[in-house]
């Protein structure tokens, strides 16, 4: 016992155990274990085994805060493990885990104990008997104090957590892997079900919806498809490297057949890559009538955030110049397509536009305000600059909702009766009840369909242009502005017009996204248009990762995407964006995106040294 | 320089862009049909009495006795006396349900953020109701709610989702009525109803509303009636002559102190002031001292909780104002505003929904207390509570029930029935359902005055008492 | 030099600048003109108007010299200083509400004994306050800011932001989205009054008075302490400041401590005014505060309370002064776009605040 306590199994056990109980307390009592809760995962988790268990069922409030005591326990295996030699013992580094657990389980175990005597509800908002119950495992009943039998079982299920957590450091890395991918993949699945049966594509094929039926019920995943789908991910990824390895080696013979690097690629390449592209492009033709109005309109949010990322990625990723009042652009691009195209006879000028119209002048204007807002901060950077644009976005906002310009913006009630983009007659239905309706679906499409189409086309063309102006002149001056500016001036770049283009081209995109958002809506109000959207586009590009295009579109399926998927987020929303901007910057501050990128780029580097 | 060029160039094609665009035509859309047709008026005298029925039984469920009492005898009583083949000719389609399958209804309320009381007062509405029928016609009554915010964006998205459910009877929701109006047409092109428990933006039930507005009502006041309650109260019962109102920018409190000020100048009052704070403002010593320098009798400020609470205690520091009436909405109607104002409140007064007296309303909140283990948390939930009812009711007189056990329901025939909505005694009062979907009248309306004993415990004394009611 | 080549080496933005700048200037002169002549408000009233200007004004000077510190030493903006104003107003809730339920708030007149135990009351909760808002700081700047130390500038300057909300909703989840009333303090409602229809509430005085004396406690702690030596040894320069045997990190730290404890010193002043708490609360007056500490010149202390004053007044006299004039209808509504026009004026005219810039160009 003492040589495994010489190894500081204690001290680090304790010191990862504090951390654990902390991130414990603190997603009980801001009430994440209990809006968590309802999504259930699992349903009946040990099958007809666990018929007199408390755990009937796995939800994401347990992985939230077990999740959390387990990870403590990882984590304190593995910082023993790296201050001793190469492959020590188990013992210790279980025993870590173990405290780890016991240590961080005491301090839920304490809450449940003080909170069913006192009525600490009083300060503390979310300290309600239904948190008790949920983490003492059901063993507290509401309304009486919890006895030793609560207290001992969150503790107990806590150090199996942090015993787990350090078990799972000390298998094999490949199945380490495998196993965090296959119950990542189960955790996945079980908390997108809604999502599933709102797909219409899987309601309308015989066997998908079969295949539904026998995955889950109407509480969560069937145990023994959960457990199919933990061992087929798994499985999967222990096998994949050999494939890949196999497709590897295939590419490395081509490579040493022919020249090095950057190849211009192949006929046979050529060709499979204009299939991959067509295939690419057909589904996503295919993809609003084919998985219906539900992940249409949710896609159409996500395009939409694209869009503004992609603008706010010019401005912020190339050039450096953190804008933090960037939704000024997008409502001044809803508001413009409001203003031309309502016919609401009490606001406007009658104007009585199409989307189509209006546009082109939402270009123009987001231009001019993009310059109107880049003259006067031209002489401004860093931290000034970050101040000046958020209080010009707030400017924007309050003449929106102003008294004042009632009469052209509707004031505090908006703008309605906006047109729909397309004036579509109705179609007659040619696939009604053959086989192809299965595929295709009925085409009588909601605006979440039709406005998916120029939200797309948009999405793809601001990438095209951002893409072409990042090789450009103008990108390779935005780069060496971003990295110093007095360099970059003395080296005969215009900063006027570098800055000033770098404003403009964001403007004109996030206005598009705006012209857009406000044709799906059909009415806007001031309230949409608050700081909360200029942070969320700036989280999703500094998730995706600063300066990189992909990094957008991944950025924005995460921070956009996930929390319509996952409705409990949206109370955690904001709490939880924080959370990531901090880990991020703290622990990754490229992004997801480009950190795939520098990995090839540095692998390709190592292997061009080996050549000669 | 070069980049210049490429701007003005850049601006050149946008102009001439918008220059050659052409005209679009710009079509009706079709009318999806909001006839209103009289439906048998046995069917509402049932239903009348069934509401009484389970509102009794309430109690019973409520001591834990979960019995089905009325599952046998509503088979006969209570399926609307139409055929099944009636009902499968239905226009607008046909909810076909399996014998075990349950009855669907949907709700969207603002689940998060800052109104959320308001939306979850409105969810224990519906879970009531829900509750309190038990089964209909032999099957279980489920509640699928999504979170529609305060936005368009949010009521289009939660409208989107609760659409694609082709089971679903109908949608009580949303909250605010911003959130309504991208919803409505979602809702009613999925053929479904939508019955909102606290929208009163006027023109939700205006004359002139989209014909794709047509499955829409609301058991919520209009704005209309309320501001009109207000200002008749001030100028005809208190005799002031001389009004100021203050709004916050909400879509709401700006319509409500127009609708206000419009008709205190009708009754021959005058409009001193109209004025406007911001959400998240806490200093009001400014606007107030702007409004005493005109001399009011009477402030509106038909706003929310914080900024009420601020102004409503700053006024009495401000000189000028220590004598002044004050006047909120229902936007203001709860024990919290009251804790925030502090004594100040003393002698405002506010209108509201007029729910205070009726046996059901206690029974009521005694459920509630049961289930949740508080009270209502702001004024919707009758609303919502009544908008449930309705809804199953007429689901109810909509349906026929199949040879194997299950159950089919017109959509058709449920709008009609809902429209149809006569005298039914729900919490707020009667409500008969108007063409243009409003069902409830001015008449559940009242102004309270809060006094001081409720300003020293309004948790205690919530409700206060009535002053006026039109 | 003459006129034609000064002409000349002036840059087209600077005369469009210029145009703005004294269009703005001729707009404001013309409103309040108007509003004057119409004799819409008197003497009183602008006396008002002035009085609520100061006490929000001094509430934004105190958290304003949060932001002045930091950026003073570390040169990044401490997005999150407004959610640590939040923590100490909001935990002191608790401490206030019981306090008031055992009677140490209530006093007949202030001249009593009672009445000394009701500001003996109020400083021990201020100064319970002020630790709660230090502790968060610090702890902020530990966890969050210190590893980041020398990283490029935007990336502290995101990760402030991120805390921001964290804070800020972590708050909400731990003490609920609804308003939590103060206990109302009843004997600092008195008005006193001057005659003539001049008056002035007690609870404005002591937050005018109590924010004057804590920033005066800042200028000596700053100026004549060993501490506030080193402070101002490492804003000047890290480098040397270290290689003269001062802890960087510590000063730092302490920096953080004192501006946290001003921001919750703030935080109990404004419920005392406002009687309301809640989660939301710091994010409005954080970025007001922060545009007030740029008007007055970011890293400079007494800086930072003038463009507190100034930004209250402006505030609270500027609608009414030339909005109205102008025919604007509910101009209080526009006050924020008043607020952060005059920071777009002021940094593009004088972008080093009105007092100017106290910060070494070397770092």
């Amino acid at each position: 016992m003492s040589a495994l306590l010489e190894r500081g199994a204690a001290r680090v056990g304790l010191r990862r155990g504090l951390i654990g109980g902390a991130v414990v307390l603190l997603v009980s009592l801001v009430g994440m274990v209990e809006a968590f809760a309802k999504r259930s995962i699992v349903h009946e988790l040990l099958g007809p085994l666990g018929a007199g268990l408390p755990i009937q069922l796995l939800d994401l409030g347990q992985v939230a805060w077990i999740g959390a005591v387990l990870l403590s326990g990882f984590a304190a295996a593995r910082e023993l493990l790296d201050h001793g030699e190469d492959r020590p013992p188990a013992g210790p580094a279980l025993l870590a885990g173990g405290i780890t657990g016991a240590v961080a389980g005491a301090m839920p175990a304490l809450l449940v104990l003080l909170g069913t005597r006192f009525d600490l509800a009083e300060v503390f908002d979310k300290a309600r008997p239904q948190l008790y119950a949920l983490l003492s495992w059901g063993l507290v009943e509401r309304g009486t104090p919890s006895g030793v039998d609560a207290f001992l079982a969150t503790i107990l299920m806590c150090v199996l957590a942090g015993v787990v957590g350090a078990a799972v450091h000390l298998m094999p890395p490949a199945h380490r892997k495998a196993l965090g991918v296959g119950v990542l993949t189960v955790l996945v699945m079980g908390t997108i079900q809604d999502l599933l049966q709102k797909i219409d594509f899987v309601e309308r094929t015989a066997w998908l919806s079969g295949l539904y039926d026998a995955l889950y019920t109407r509480e969560g995943m069937e145990p023994l498809g959960a457990a199919l789908l933990l061992a087929a991910a798994s499985g999967l990824h222990l096998v994949a490297p050999g494939i890949r390895a196999a497709r590897e080696r295939r590419r490395g013979d081509a490579d040493a057949a022919g020249d090095y690097g950057d190849a211009p690629p192949s006929a046979r390449e050529r060709t499979m890559r204009w299939l991959g592209l067509g295939g690419i492009a057909l589904l996503l033709i295919w993809f609003p009538f084919g998985f219906g109005k539900v992940p249409a309109d949710v896609m159409d949010l996500v395009g939409i955030y694209i869009l503004m990322g992609l603008g706010l990625n010019i401005v912020v990723g190339f050039a450096g110049l953190l804008d933090l009042g960037y939704v000024a652009f997008f409502a001044i691009g809803a508001y413009t397509v409001g203003i031309l195209t309502t016919t609401d006879p009490d606001v406007g000028l009658q104007f009585g536009w199409s989307l189509w119209q209006a546009l082109p002048l939402v270009v123009l204007f987001t231009i001019v305000a993009g310059v109107i807002l880049g003259v006067p901060v031209l002489k401004t950077h860093g931290d000034y600059l970050a101040i000046i644009t958020l209080g010009f976005g707030e400017i924007i906002r309050i003449l929106a909702i102003s008294d004042a310009l009632k009469p052209f913006m509707g004031g505090a009630q908006g703008i309605t009766l906006i047109p729909k983009p397309f004036d579509l007659p109705e179609i007659p239905m040619p696939f009604a009840g053959n086989p192809s309706e299965a595929l295709i679906g009925r085409l009588n499409p909601g605006i979440q369909q039709e406005i998916y189409f120029p939200i797309l086309f948009a999405v793809i063309a601001a990438a095209y242009v951002s893409w072409r102006l990042r090789h450009s002149r103008f990108g390779r001056a935005w780069m060496a502005l971003r990295e110093d500016e007095n360099i970059a001036e003395a080296m005969g770049i215009n900063l006027v017009s570098t800055k000033l283009l770098a404003f403009a081209t964001g403007a004109v995109f996030a206005g598009i996204g705006g012209a857009l958002f406000a044709a799906k809506l059909g009415s806007i109000y001031p309230s949409s248009f608050g700081l909360l959207v200029s942070i969320n586009v700036l989280v999703l590009i500094i998730v995706g990762g600063m300066g990189s295009i992909p990094g957008v579109f991944v950025g924005a399926l995460a921070i956009v995407g996930l929390p319509e998927l996952l409705r409990e987020f949206e109370d955690f929303r904001l709490l939880l964006y924080g959370a990531v901007l901090v880990v991020m910057m703290l622990k990754r501050p490229e992004g997801l995106w480009p950190a795939a990128i520098v990995q090839r780029e540095l692998q390709r580097e190592s292997d061009a040294t080996v050549l000669p | 320089m070069r980049s210049i060029r490429w701007l003005s160039l850049l601006m050149a094609i946008v102009l001439l862009g918008g220059v050659v665009v052409a005209c679009s035509s710009d079509d009706e859309p079709e009318d999806t049909g909001s006839d209103v047709e009289q439906v048998d008026d046995s069917t509402n005298a049932d239903d009348g009495e069934m509401d009484d029925e389970d509102a009794d039984e309430d109690d019973d469920v409520a001591e834990g006795d979960v019995e089905d009492v009325d599952g046998e005898e509503m088979d006969e009583d209570m399926a609307g006396g139409m055929s099944v083949e009636d009902v499968m000719a239905d226009s607008l389609g046909v909810i076909e349900l399996g014998p075990d399958d349950p009855i669907e209804i949907g709700a969207m309320f603002v689940l998060s953020g800052p109104n959320e009381s308001l939306g979850v007062d409105s969810r224990d509405g519906v879970e009531l109701a829900i509750d309190t029928i038990g089964d209909l016609l032999g099957h279980q009554v489920v509640l699928t709610a999504e979170d529609s915010q305060c936005s368009p964006e949010g009521g289009q998205t939660a409208a989107t989702r609760l659409a694609a459910d082709e089971n679903l009877v109908g949608v009580i929701g949303t909250n605010c009525s911003g959130a309504a109006e991208p919803a409505i047409p979602i809702v009613c092109d999925a053929g479904m109803v939508m019955i909102s428990p606290s929208n009163t933006a006027p023109k939700l039930t205006a004359s002139d509303r989209p014909a794709s507005f047509g499955c829409y009502l609301r058991t919520a006041h209009n704005d209309l009636f309320q501001g009109r309650v207000a200002a008749d109260f001030a100028y005809t019962e208190q005799g002031l002559r001389k009004a100021a109102t203050i709004h916050d920018g909400s879509p709401y409190a700006e319509e409500l102190q127009n609708v206000f000020a419009l008709r205190f100048q009708e009754l021959g009052g005058e409009i001193t002031a109209q004025e406007a704070v911001n959400v998240n403002d806490t200093d009001m010593a400014p606007v107030l001292t702007a409004i005493a320098a005109t001399e009011p009798d009477v402030i509106y400020y038909p706003i929310f909780t914080a900024e009420g609470g601020f102004v409503t205690a700053q006024a009495r520091d401000t000189a000028g104002l220590e004598d002044v009436t004050l006047m909120g909405a229902d936007g203001l109607f709860s024990a919290d505003f009251v804790d925030a104002a502090g004594e100040a409140a003393t002698g405002m007064f506010l209108s509201g929904p007029f729910v205070g007296d009726s046996d059901l309303y206690d029974d009521f909140l005694l459920a509630l207390e049961d289930k949740y283990g508080r009270g209502p948390l702001s004024g919707f939930h009758a609303h919502a509570y009544d908008a449930t009812m309705m809804l199953l009711n007429a689901a109810v007189a909509a349906a026929a029930v199949t040879e194997d056990g299950g159950l089919v329901i017109g959509r058709q025939a449920l709008r009609d029935a809902l429209y149809a909505t006569t005298s039914y005694e729900g919490l707020t009062g009667s409500l008969t359902c108007d063409e243009q979907g409003d069902c409830a009248t001015g008449e559940a309306l009242a102004v309270f005055e809060i006094t001081a004993d409720v300003a020293a415990d309004p948790e205690g004394t919530w409700p206060p008492g009535t002053v006026y009611q039109p | 030099m003459p006129w034609s080549r000064r002409l000349r080496r002036l840059h087209p933005t600077d005369v469009i600048m210029g145009i703005v700048g004294a269009s703005v200037i001729a707009v404001v002169l013309y409103g309040s003109y108007e509003t004057l002549r119409s004799g819409r408000y008197d003497g009183t009233d602008w006396f008002s108007f002035l009085v609520a200007g100061l006490t929000q004004g001094s509430i934004y000077a105190l958290i304003a010299l949060g932001y002045t510190l930091v950026y003073g030493i570390l040169r990044m903006i401490n997005f999150a200083h407004g959610e640590i104003f939040t923590a100490g107003a909001m935990t002191t809730f608790y401490l206030a509400t019981w306090l008031s339920g055992k009677g140490w708030l209530t006093a007949d007149r202030l001249g009593s004994a009672a009445g000394a135990r009701v500001l003996g009351t109020i400083v021990l909760l201020i100064v319970f306050s002020a630790l709660i808002s230090s502790i968060v700081a610090v702890v902020l700047e530990r966890v969050a800011y210190r590893p980041l130390r020398g990283a490029p500038r935007l990336i502290p300057l995101i990760t402030a932001i991120g805390a921001s909300f964290f804070l800020q909703y972590t708050l909400r989840g731990l003490y609920g989205s609804g308003i939590r009333p103060y206990p109302d303090v009843s004997v600092l409602n008195r008005e006193l009054t001057f005659g003539g229809g001049y008056s002035i509430a007690m609870d404005e005085v002591v937050v005018i008075g109590s924010a004057f004396v804590l920033m005066l406690a800042l200028v000596a702690f700053v100026q004549g302490t060993r501490t506030g030596m080193a402070m101002r040894a490492v804003a000047e320069d890290r480098q040397a400041a270290a290689l003269m045997g001062i802890d960087v990190d510590r000063t730092i730290a302490t920096t953080f401590a004192v501006g946290g404890a001003l921001a919750g010193a703030a935080g109990v002043l404004y419920a005392l005014l406002f009687r309301q708490t809640q989660f939301f609360m710091g994010f409005i007056p954080g970025l007001k505060a922060f545009t007030a500490a740029v008007l007055g010149g970011i890293g400079n202390i007494p800086g930072a309370m003038l463009g507190g004053l100034f930004l209250g007044i402006a505030e609270s006299i500027g609608p009414f002064l030339f909005l109205e004039g102008l025919g604007i209808p509910s101009p209080n509504q526009l006050k924020d776009a008043i607020a952060f026009t005059m920071l777009v004026l002021v940094l593009i005219f004088r972008p080093t605040g009105i007092l100017g810039e106290r910060v070494s160009k070397r770092a």
